[in-house]
């Protein structure tokens, strides 16, 4: 059992800051998800709690205790690694037994002949092979044990690593992409698995990925991260219901949420291209803003002025239950998409002309920092405007 | 049809040069070890086994297998290991690596004969650089001392040193307990840089997250990661690196012929010189297709064991 | 790990490092020294890396009648204008170019076609083509060398260049390489070259050598030094013939007529057969490590 606590760590790598001040608590027992592009500084957060990268500054620690120098195998974590980093030359029952050897044998008692002399071996040896079976019945690779990794499919190598993070028992997993080398239909699998094994085993889960799919449908927070700094930690649905800012925007959901640029006037009214909202900024910031707008929040709408936007149909993404079409809207940069059924979507064709209103409410509103605007009022207004 | 009319063509050179050049002189090699053959000679007698049995007999060619023999146990571990440890020295280093490699590895590039006449002059017993210095080193009271083994309350003159001071120091290649071993020692300063890049290559191809693998499963000194790492990642480096060495080794010619001609004593007799001096030197031509004939087996057996080795042991994905 | 611990680490591996290096090129520094001091100063080991340069008369000189003032000279003058008169050694190097060049640009024309056929051409008899390949693979140079030798001899060839070269003509190695380089280029392009109405003939020169470029170089370096420095083949089949001598052989046949303090001469001739492969190594580590290595990808 642990929790974790960052207190503003920074890292550096020669000039290149990559880490900016970084403070997160992490609750005993949770499942944590650092998202971000490529390059945020998200492993190498993860590196730095483990022990494998020393922070430039800040503290790290682990159940009140900081454990800036105490090396990675003291501090009680786990690591499931991208490329799983299984040793090729050793068995999978020996991969396993690896890390527990290290830790409860002795230098002799490791020694390949020697070491059957010493005393407790024999003691030792039936608690690792123990442990060793434990785990392998947990994940069902009792089959597997006498190959080597070379012999595995990638997603047996991907169990054999979370089977060598588990049999330790360690109070914490920290997990580095560990699904990004599935294929894609073992990896949706995968997510679920894990966040099986999270509620069994109870314990502290920090998980690095790129993917917002896995932030979103694993974690119990997440912290979305971006060139060095966590922009937003939350839960996954408040984290897509609520960035607090358009990159996080941006980069959570998929299809990706539309941006349209807008005006306001000196009263504080928000219009974009053509729609006007009822509800007014509740600190009385003026100047160019962004709005967000989910395809989900999207829907086509007879044309009426002051509610709706016109464009030219360019493309329909058929994903069978669902259907996001593509619109090209004068002013804007990027085609806009909006979800509709299936039904909806047959009654309009390539190069129709169309009108689109959103749900009220739910537009999202940003000022030219980026940063999110909290909007006063009833949104119900918007439909009467 | 004519695409494989012109595949005949293509290939055809090279199968013909390789029957004529490589496949037949082996078995030539093979007959004429069953002979009395010379060159000169209109004709030749069958003489079976006894080339092969002179072998066994003559204690030159016992000195022969015995000195090819030493000088692979010496060459192969010492240069092997030498090139290991250079290369880690080499990759942990923060800066300079590439200045140190590129040293390492002059020799070799450098003509091989040109050198061994270089360290021939550089071990002469007169104008020779070494026991100038060595000697030189006798008048200097602290060296003296230290290396004598004086300061340690060591009697000096029973030393290596302190006796060389006062006896004289070794003829190296002019002494018969020294000349193998000088010979070893330019074999060693010869290959250890070409195992060093091998290992270099050997040790970038380790990927970095098993080391950090490593680190948390609790391998925390040094020794545990080499241990747990590094010695099983480079197998086939090892493999490798060992047979050619070892091959490379069984073909020592050039500073044996040039500096010592298998003396003093056949001390440094060695199998290629061997056949090089019977077989065109003395023109003694079956005896020295015999020493072939046992020097290819020998190192048919060492290549066969590397490829067993690659194919069952140290391929791991 | 702490800045102090590791930074004494990094010093304490410079010094074994340099140790090592000093010792592996001692060779060098004493050639290079050498070449350049006096007879004098080699006996004495005086006069640091490039001696007095103090006026030195040339024996051979004298002796041809001319002038005393003519003949004296620098020691680094006199030793490697001896060498050059002593050794014939502009002839050695001569030599040297002729052999290694006709070795590898033979190797080429007989490999590329063979590697081309093994690699992409379907035809009966591919598999044991390769295999005996493979087979000539494991034969070392100087197990043949006996009955090659007895061979060129019965043809009387030894004592020519023929000698020196036709053994190497066949590079099962450079097939190999090839061989498995030409497994990596695309079938399309190829194809590509036939449907262009290509013979056989030119894909494998005109679009095959193009592609191979980089792993001919490595394998034109790899056979070059190899055959530069050779010294055991050359011994063989030439004796006597000075004008057929290669650099080592040459510099061999120095030595055996060396007269006594004729060291500084004699440096001189190593270093300027060394210099040409270390100069350029120096200028292209990168390739020629990488060519010379080429057996280790086997």
């Amino acid at each position: 059992m642990a929790s974790i606590r960052l207190e503003s760590i920074t890292k550096a790598f020669g000039r290149t800051q990559v880490l900016n001040g970084i403070d997160l608590d992490i609750a005993d027992g949770e499942f944590l998800t650092l998202v971000g592009p490529s390059g945020c500084g998200k492993s190498t957060l993860l590196r730095i709690i483990a022990g494998l990268e020393k922070q430039s500054g800040g503290d790290v620690n682990i159940d009140g205790k900081t454990v800036n120098d105490i090396r990675p195998s003291r501090r009680d974590l786990a690591m499931v690694f991208q490329s799983y980093a299984l040793y090729p030359h050793l068995t999978v029952r020996q991969n396993l037994a690896t890390p527990l050897q290290l830790r409860d044998m002795t230098f002799t008692e490791r020694l390949p002949i020697i070491g059957r002399l010493a005393p407790g071996y024999s003691g030792k040896r039936a608690a690792i092979r123990d442990a060793v079976k434990n785990v392998s019945d947990t994940l069902q690779i009792e089959h597997l044990l006498d190959r080597k990794p070379g012999q595995l499919s990638g997603g047996q190598r991907q169990r054999i690593a979370l089977g060598r993070a588990m049999v330790r028992d360690p109070a914490g997993f920290l997990m580095d992409e560990p699904l990004s080398n599935l294929d894609a239909a073992l990896r949706v699998h995968m997510r679920a698995e894990l966040s099986a094994l999270h509620r069994s085993l109870g314990t502290t889960f920090v998980y690095v990925t790129h993917d917002q799919a896995e932030a979103l449908t694993m974690s119990d927070r997440m912290a979305v991260m971006m060139d060095g700094e966590i922009l937003q930690l939350g839960e996954p649905d408040e984290v897509y219901q609520q960035p607090m800012d358009i990159r996080v925007a941006r980069f959570v959901g998929s299809p990706q949420i539309n941006i349209v640029t807008g005006d306001m006037d000196d009263d504080g009214r928000i219009a974009f291209l053509g729609v006007k909202l009822a509800r007014r900024p509740s600190d009385g910031t003026t100047g160019r803003i962004s709005i967000g707008l989910r395809p989900e929040h999207l829907y086509l709408h007879p044309h009426t002025p002051g509610k709706t936007f016109c464009g030219e149909l360019v493309y329909k993404e058929n994903l069978g239950s669902e259907v996001f079409l593509y619109i090209k809207v004068a002013d804007t940069e990027d085609n806009i998409i909006i979800r509709v059924n299936p039904t909806e979507a047959q009654s309009i064709a390539l190069g129709d002309e169309t009108h689109i209103a959103h749900e009220p409410g739910k537009a999202l509103i940003f000022n030219d920092q980026g940063r999110r605007i909290t909007l006063a009022g009833s949104p119900l207004g918007e439909d009467a405007a | 049809m004519n695409l494989s009319r012109s595949s005949m063509w293509f290939v055809a050179p090279a199968v013909f040069l390789m029957f004529i050049l490589l496949i037949a002189p082996v078995f030539v090699a093979a007959i004429l070890s069953f002979t009395d053959y010379s060159l000169g000679n209109p004709d030749f007698n069958w003489v079976g086994f006894k080339n092969y049995a002179a072998m066994a007999k003559y204690s030159a060619y016992k000195k022969m297998f015995s000195a090819s023999l030493l000088y692979v146990i010496i060459v192969v571990p010492v240069s092997v290991l030498l090139g290991l440890g250079a290369a880690m020295l080499i990759s942990s280093l923060r800066f300079g690596g590439e200045a140190y490699k590129a040293i390492f590895f002059l020799p070799v590039m450098a003509t091989l004969l040109a050198m061994a006449i270089v360290w021939e002059f550089t071990l002469d017993p007169i104008v020779g650089v070494v026991n100038a210095y060595l000697t030189r080193g006798c008048d200097v009271g602290w060296w003296y001392q230290f290396i004598s083994g004086a300061w340690y309350g060591a009697d000096p003159t029973t030393s290596w040193y302190g006796n060389g001071c006062n006896e004289g120091f070794p003829l190296w290649i002019g002494d018969k307990d020294y000349a193998l071993f000088t010979i070893a020692f330019i074999g060693v300063w010869q290959a250890f840089g070409f195992n060093m890049v091998l290992y270099l290559a050997g040790l970038t191809s380790i990927p970095r997250e098993l080391y950090a693998a490593a680190a948390m499963d609790g391998a925390d000194s040094a020794w545990e990661r080499f241990k747990l790492v590094t010695w099983p990642m480079l197998g086939p480096t090892h493999v490798f690196v060992i047979t050619i060495t070892s091959i490379r080794s069984f073909q020592v010619f050039d500073t044996v012929e040039a500096l010592t001609r298998g003396g003093p004593s056949k001390s440094t007799y060695m199998m290629v010189y061997a056949m090089y001096e019977k077989g065109i030197q003395q023109n003694l031509v079956g005896i020295g297709a015999a020493i072939t004939v046992v020097f290819l087996v020998f190192v048919l057996a060492l290549t066969l064991t590397q490829v067993y080795f690659v194919n069952r042991k140290v391929h791991y994905s | 790990m702490n800045g102090q611990s590791s930074l004494r680490g990094e010093v304490g591996k410079h010094i074994v490092l340099l140790l090592g290096a000093s010792i592996v090129i001692l060779p060098f520094y004493l050639m290079l020294s050498f070449s350049f001091k006096s007879p004098a100063e080699i006996q004495s080991i005086t006069g640091g890396f490039f001696g007095a340069q103090e006026m030195m008369t040339d024996q051979f000189c004298v002796k041809q009648g001319r002038p005393l003032a003519e003949c004296q000279m620098l020691p680094v003058v006199y030793n490697y204008t001896a060498a050059f008169r002593e050794a014939p050694l502009l002839r050695y190097l001569l030599n040297g170019v002729i052999v290694t060049l006709s070795i590898f640009f033979i190797q080429v024309l007989v490999a590329l076609p063979c590697a081309y056929a093994l690699a992409k051409l379907r035809f009966w008899g591919r598999d044991v083509v390769f295999g005996l390949v493979l087979f000539c693979l494991l034969i070392p140079v100087h197990a043949i060398a006996l009955p090659l030798y007895i061979m060129l001899a019965k043809v009387g060839l030894t004592n020519t260049y023929a000698a020196l070269i036709i053994p190497w003509t066949i590079s099962v190695f450079g097939i190999f390489l090839m061989r498995q380089f030409f497994m990596t280029v695309p079938d399309d392009l190829i194809d590509a070259a036939r449907m262009d109405g290509m013979s056989e003939f030119s894909i494998v020169w005109k679009v095959m050598l193009p592609t191979a470029i980089p792993a001919l170089l490595a394998f034109a370096i790899f056979s070059i030094v190899a055959h530069w420095n050779d010294y055991f083949w050359p011994r063989i089949v030439i004796t006597g013939d000075r004008d057929l001598m290669t650099p080592p052989l040459g510099l061999r046949m120095f030595k055996s007529d060396l007269d006594g303090n004729e060291y500084g001469p004699m440096m001189a001739a190593a270093t300027v057969i060394v210099a040409p492969l270390v100069v350029a190594f120096l200028l292209a580590q990168r390739r020629f490590i990488e060519g010379i290595t080429l057996s280790g990808m086997k």
